[in-house]
């Protein structure tokens, strides 16, 4: 088998957040994963569950509480000053508003170079028009982009700068935060397939992390599925979707709207009791426990930890054995 | 359903087959956008809109010209003193009348004018200038320096201005212009300086602040670049509204005594001086009150338009 | 004289703005009988939810306005001519609504018995207070909320989005109305809640014969709820039909490129995804032709020039293309999955 090269190794990384009242919001709690060159690493789960603060917690946006970061063989911690800097060029984020992620006084030239004046601070001012243009076109837009303003653009434009903006700097890894969450139907498809087709171009590595569980399964090729700051199913696309374990995903995927009338996903879906607690007061063992259908005694009182289950498919759950075990 | 036409799709009167071929999508078209205009053009397109503000903006123009022009204009100088034409009516000779001592009131209104004027604006812009540089320096550094520095806002904005002006008046020993404008801005920059203070941290948490901060742009570059542009409308919007309310406080410091003293003048101290007349000589109260009232409407007027037009909330 | 429970003729709604006329509803026609649920989708902008608000002409204080030549009968009685106190009565006890945000539609500072009971009170004053109370306690165990009889002593933001939904819903039925618009109903919620209050409405659309409209911009819960669905682009109807029909045989290009450009379970992953060039008119300008003519791959010259009439396939499937005319060149649908 080919060895496929590591980009993030995160350990055990944990981001509390102070809430009120001496509280503590676990927003990430004890997550380790493994983020492939070349990859795009899906993270899914319902609002409130973390997954946010993961993708902005490995670029370095929080400080996390505790746990490690591994990039590329070195610790984030131990970064100096240079290394920080070629962190910052070689990790982008795209976001999820594209009109509140573009500077309303800039123009979308300045806007797209802003990295450059950063990173490439030998380039002439000739040539750093050359590179916004080249990176305009990229994304699909033409050069006359260049001195309007985002409020001039619609919704798929603006998203589109806010992609061009990253790759300026040729990043190698963007962590994409829910591109697509408020773009009309008809421009989603516009953007994913941007996406795609600039990670076959350029070869880049995606984490894209959304709650649209079909958009994921479409653009991913591995998976982690988050509830409530805790990881509880990771694996490539095909075992998660096609062999989703832990009770949780098996609701979740259950769950994806189908558009067929013949076929009432409705009907046939894993019905979940009960809401999401809040990661203030989440439950001590299984985050999951209390609104799991096969929860026992072991599930409220310890925590379960990710086995891997099948080669490259983990699950964090108490009721599910390994196979070959 | 209603009853259509189904033979719809066989009328081919005045239809030609280059009609039906299929062209697709122009991808050119993509390329029409909305009119390309910056911020300002935007704000000053959308400034025009706004009827109120425009005449605000007029009436502020036409009372600036009077109060440049207005003493040179007139026959006599504003401090030139004649007991015989004590309250001189008003003709040709004497627009507005003259005083007691006989002074051309048309010079002195407009010389007050100026003074009025030089205090509501110059007050304006020190209070802006140290708010912005006192909010910017609490936001961008937060924490205990931000709650230390708010907390002395505090203090300093409970104080009562008028107690202010009266204890720095005896202590200096002087009224004027400086005494005034010292005065009323040692406490008026605190709305300013919290404004500002809001603004930028709110900007912090924004998106593109986050994404300039991931692309490695040093925090100054930041501040310059994304959080002050940001922040400028709402600091021009706050000194059109801060100029009329200190023109009142000063107008109404001179009335108590407390403010400008003759020779000098302002609208204020005219309006006190005329008050001991007003019965039989209403006009001495009517020109600088009527100028007051004019001053403030004019720039409340405009300053709801700039506030309307500078909103990027408001963008469509 | 009109055999539907409700019939909506040629309605057309503009809101007047600082930059001119906006035309959000340029012409929309149709009915709908008791028992039955009509979906209505499309893009945010295409006029939706401004159609449904216009059903009790519900506008809040913005400048919308009905224009003229617009009917729409409610059993029979117009709506558009109705005075405030005709209109009060119809919001409740005609037509129903549940918002997209319960958050802002409901009163943060009111309990929400209180507002329930409210609803109850205002439209029958012959119910006592106890008794209205007793009615939101039911309504709210009706629609699925534990414990009604603590739950309607608490305030809106001790509830958590589902739960606030099923309350805005227990409103919405509360005065037995005829008619209850959803408008994007789950859009606010995840994914596993949305399917709680999907459940609760396909429920009571079993238990009771009321009429549903839905809408919505996401196919997928508009399958599974709705019995015809109508598409909507810049403030008129391109296609409408039952959802077999337009599920298997859509003939607009719109209805295609909606249906196809989300990934399903049988899509080529990473494949490129059938996406729509361009974005949609701007609202402000008069269209002459067909509204999607611009970002449509099968575009003739005609399409810019002229609207396409409605052209009916059956009974309850039409769309408005000229793709559906005699002269013009047949189009097969693309496969559904995306290419790569």
């Amino acid at each position: 088998m080919e060895e496929k090269k590591v980009l993030f190794d995160v350990k055990n990384l944990k981001m509390y957040f102070p809430a009120r009242g001496g509280k503590l919001v676990k927003a990430v709690d004890d997550v380790s994963f493994k983020i492939y060159e070349g990859e795009t690493f899906g993270v899914v789960g319902e609002s409130g569950c973390g997954k946010t603060t993961v993708g902005r917690t490995i670029l370095g946006v929080y400080e996390q509480t505790s746990g490690e970061i591994i990039y590329r063989g070195k610790n984030t911690a131990d970064f100096k000053a240079e290394d920080k800097m070629a962190f910052s060029k070689n990790c982008q984020m795209i976001f999820q508003d594209p009109a509140a992620c573009l500077d309303p006084r800039m123009s979308i030239g300045t806007i797209v170079s802003e990295g450059l004046t950063v990173h490439y601070r030998n380039m002439s001012k000739a040539e750093r028009e050359e590179r916004v243009n080249q990176v305009l076109a990229y994304v699909g837009l033409t050069s006359d982009y260049a001195s309007r303003f985002s409020h001039e653009l619609s919704g798929g434009q603006r998203q589109r700068i806010g992609i061009a903006r990253a790759l300026a700097i040729e990043p190698g890894f963007i962590v994409c935060d829910e591109p697509i969450a408020a773009l009309d139907v008809s421009i989603q498809a516009q953007v994913v397939n941007l996406l795609t087709r600039l990670q076959k171009e350029l070869g880049l590595t995606y984490m894209f992390i959304s709650h649209d569980l079909s958009m994921v399964r479409h653009i991913s090729d591995r998976i982690a599925v988050m509830y409530l700051g805790s990881l509880v199913e990771l694996g490539d696309n095909k075992s998660i979707y096609g062999n989703p374990m832990h009770p949780y995903t098996r609701a979740l995927f259950s769950a994806i709207p189908e558009p067929d009338p013949y076929h009432s996903w409705l009907k046939s879906r894993v019905h979940l009791q009960g809401e999401i607690p809040s990661p203030i007061n989440a439950p001590a063992g299984c985050k999951f426990c209390t609104r799991c259908p096969q929860a026992t005694e072991q599930c409220k009182l310890e925590p379960p930890a990710l086995r891997e289950i099948e080669s490259g498919h983990f699950v964090a759950c108490h009721q599910i054995q390994p196979v070959n075990a | 359903m209603s009853p259509m036409k189904t033979d719809w799709i066989n009328d081919t009167e005045g239809l030609t087959p280059e009609m039906f071929v299929t062209v697709g999508v122009d991808e050119s078209k993509d390329r029409v956008l909305r009119p390309h205009i910056s911020y300002w053009q935007d704000a000053f397109r959308r400034f025009k809109k706004n009827k109120l503000a425009v005449f605000g903006a007029i009436l502020l123009v036409i009372l600036m010209l009077l109060v440049i022009f207005g003493p040179i204009m007139a026959k006599h100088s504003f401090e030139e003193t004649n007991i015989a034409e004590s309250y001189h009516p008003m003709d040709k000779d004497y627009w507005f009348g003259a005083d007691k001592l006989g002074r051309d009131y048309f010079a002195r209104v407009w010389q007050g004018g100026r003074v009025s004027i030089i205090i509501g604006v110059s007050g304006a812009f020190i209070c802006a200038f140290v708010g912005c540089i006192y909010g910017g320096i609490a936001s961008y550094f937060g924490g205990r320096i931000d709650s230390f520095m708010m907390r002395i806002v505090e203090i300093l904005s409970s104080i009562p201005y008028l107690l202010v002006v009266i204890l720095l008046s005896l202590w200096l020993d002087a009224k004027g212009i400086k005494t005034l404008l010292l005065a009323m801005c040692l406490t008026g920059w605190t709305g300013i300086a919290r404004l500002v203070r809001s603004q930028m941290i709110t900007l912090r948490q924004s998106d593109y602040v986050l994404a300039a901060k991931l692309l490695g742009v040093k925090p100054l570059k930041i501040v310059t670049s994304h959080l002050i542009p940001n922040t400028i409308g709402l600091i021009i919007v706050n000194i059109t509204f801060r100029v009329p309310s200190l023109i009142f406080s000063e107008a109404f410091l001179s009335f108590l005594g407390l403010g400008i003293q003759s020779p000098e003048t302002s609208w204020g101290a005219l309006c006190s001086a005329a008050q001991t007349v007003f019965t039989f000589k209403p006009h001495l109260m009517f020109f600088p009150a009527l100028c007051i009232a004019l001053t403030m409407l004019a720039f409340t007027l405009m300053g709801d338009g700039l506030r309307d037009a500078l909103d990027p909330r408001q963008r469509k | 004289m009109s055999e539907h429970l409700l019939e909506v003729k040629d309605l057309a709604v503009s809101f007047s703005s600082y930059a001119g006329k906006i035309r959000a509803v340029r012409g929309v026609s149709f009915h709908l009988d008791a028992g039955e649920t009509l979906a209505i989708v499309g893009e945010s902008g295409c006029g939706k939810t401004v159609t449904v608000k216009a059903l009790m002409k519900l506008y809040g204080n913005s400048a919308a306005f009905i224009e003229e030549g617009s009917s729409i009968l409610f059993k029979n009685e117009e709506v558009v001519t109705m005075d405030r106190k005709q209109l009060s009565k119809l919001r409740g006890e005609g037509i129903g609504m549940i918002f997209q945000d319960p958050m802002t539609s409901l009163n943060p500072t009111l309990t929400v018995g209180y507002q329930i009971a409210e609803g109850i009170r205002f439209h029958d004053k012959s119910v006592s207070k106890e008794e209205a109370y007793k009615r939101a306690a039911e309504l709210l165990a009706l629609v699925g909320i534990p414990s009604p009889e603590e739950r309607i002593k608490q305030y809106p933001h001790q509830l958590s989005g589902g739960m606030r939904q099923r309350v805005m819903i227990a409103i919405a039925i509360a005065c037995d109305a005829d008619i209850i618009i959803c408008d994007e109903p789950t859009t606010a919620l995840d994914v596993t809640i949305q399917a709680q209050v999907l459940e609760l409405l396909n429920e009571l659309k079993e238990k009771t014969n009321k009429a549903f409209i839905l809408v919505t911009h996401d196919l997928g819960i508009v399958f599974d709820f709705a019995d015809r669905i109508q598409v909507m682009y810049a403030g008129v109807i391109l296609e409408r039909g039952t959802k077999y029909e337009l599920f298997d045989e859509p003939h607009h290009p719109y209805t295609w490129a909606l249906l196809n450009s989300v990934p399903s379970k049988q899509s080529q992953r990473k494949g490129t995804l059938y996406s729509i060039q361009g974005t949609p008119p701007d609202l402000m300008m008069d269209i002459k032709g067909c509204p999607f003519a611009d970002r449509c791959v099968y575009c003739m010259p005609i399409c810019k020039e002229r609207m396409p009439e409605e052209t009916p396939l059956s009974e309850t499937h039409s769309v408005c293309c000229w793709l559906e005319h005699s002269m013009a060149p047949k189009v097969k649908a693309p496969a559904a999955g995306g290419e790569e």
